[in-house]
């Protein structure tokens, strides 16, 4: 954290490309924040600049805590007042007072929409680099994305992930949703995950059915809808698809190998 | 009917949720559409995508999505290769007519599917133009 003008502590962010500013007119930042300690990033120009303030916001899980554009702004569904952000000015305000929930959804939707118009995408997948290689494990909620990111060396992601075109194909990039060092890869594979034995099992067919029941949009409108789908299939035709079964004693990063060695020459 | 050869058995599947958080995990099997209303189809009518959703095609492999609702929609093989063709202008019998020349099956067979697929994708709101 940096001191800025008057007394306000500024943190500043990167996360995938996207800079970020969060500032604190107390100079004092909320806590809850430690989880953005690995995507401080350079000063310099920020895309969004969010004002943090101690009012009270919502403490919900994160279903409750929807982010809706209204007049422009995005904002939370069920606690406008908690908080909003202008994507245009790329400024906004926050309640951290109870938590940084309101923040957190609202820095995941303002990311976003900008890796959406750079022809990127969020998606609901842990990620995990092997030999400098990002590994995508799309899926929901107690599909075992944590629990191998947590039993990876070199974890990017455990739940959100952010896929950015690349010179050739796309890159993985970490993001702060949940767990996170932070970093970035070429994206090399994409898996579903399995919990019936340990291997690696290339698939016939495309990631595009996973990728697409995992979107993560910024704001959930047929424009993101059409374009998030556009960007899902851009990923599947690029990168090979396979099934990867573990074990809680599995070793990640053998059976990545085994996988990436097996499967770079499908495509 | 096999997965490769009738277009009839779309596989559906879950959007995330709201807040894009609720994905659940697909399912393997076909959607079971007994229960679904559905509208008879013509062999004469000439279905087409609704602008109410989106698709992509990979590899063969459709993936459609509800523009407004809570609908995903992975096709097989044979509704992957039919689904681009809704453009309102080729007919239902024509469709079935290079469906059952593309898969090796009877024309009174890729009818018959082609219908029952037609019906149920148009109640789900993906195509229009089958009620004619």
């Amino acid at each position: 954290m940096r001191s800025g003008a008057a007394g306000m502590g500024v943190l500043s962010l990167e996360i995938a490309g996207v800079r970020l500013d969060l500032v604190a007119p107390g100079g004092i930042l909320p806590r809850g924040l430690s989880r953005y300690g690995a995507f401080a990033g350079r000063a310099g120009p920020a895309a969004f600049t969010l004002l943090l303030s101690e009012g009270a916001g919502p403490t919900g899980g994160e279903s409750e805590l929807r982010v809706v554009e209204r007049g422009g702004r995005f904002c939370v569904a069920l606690a406008p007042e908690a908080g909003w952000l202008d994507p245009a000015r790329g400024t906004g305000e926050v309640c951290c007072g109870e938590g940084t929930a309101v923040l957190d959804a609202l820095l995941r939707s303002a990311v976003g929409a900008a890796v959406l118009s750079q022809g990127g995408l969020l998606v609901h997948a842990a990620a995990v680099e092997v030999d400098g290689a990002a590994h995508l494990f799309p899926g929901p909620s107690g599909s075992g994305k944590s629990t191998l990111a947590s039993r990876a060396a070199h974890p990017l992601s455990d739940e959100v992930s952010v896929l950015l075109p690349a010179s050739r194909g796309f890159s993985a990039h970490a993001t702060p949703w949940w767990t996170s060092r932070g970093g970035s890869a070429p994206l090399a594979s994409v898996y579903t995950l399995a919990w019936d034995g340990e291997g690696v099992e290339p698939l016939s067919g495309t990631a595009l059915r996973l990728l697409a029941a995992n979107l993560v949009l910024p704001i959930d409108s047929p424009t993101n809808r059409e374009r998030s789908l556009a960007v899902a299939a851009e990923v599947a035709r690029c990168v090979p698809f396979a099934r990867l079964s573990f074990r809680p004693d599995s070793d990640i990063e053998r059976l990545l190998r085994r996988s990436r060695a097996g499967l770079t020459g499908g495509r | 009917m096999s997965e490769e050869r009738s277009p009839g058995s779309p596989v559906e599947r879950p959007l995330p949720g709201e807040g894009g958080a609720a994905a659940g995990v697909p399912r393997s099997g076909p959607e079971p559409t007994g229960a679904r209303a559905t509208t008879p189809v013509s062999l004469g009518a000439a279905p087409r995508i609704s602008g109410r959703c989106t698709w992509q095609v990979v590899e063969g492999e459709a993936v459609l999505l509800d523009l407004q609702g809570k609908r995903l929609l992975g096709l097989n093989r044979a509704a992957s290769f039919v689904f681009p063709l809704f453009d309102g202008e080729r007919t239902v019998a024509g469709l079935a007519a290079l469906l059952a020349q593309r898969f090796g099956i009877e024309v009174a067979r890729a009818e018959a599917d082609l219908r029952a697929f037609l019906a149920d994708l148009s109640a789900r709101g993906f195509v229009e133009g089958v009620d004619r």
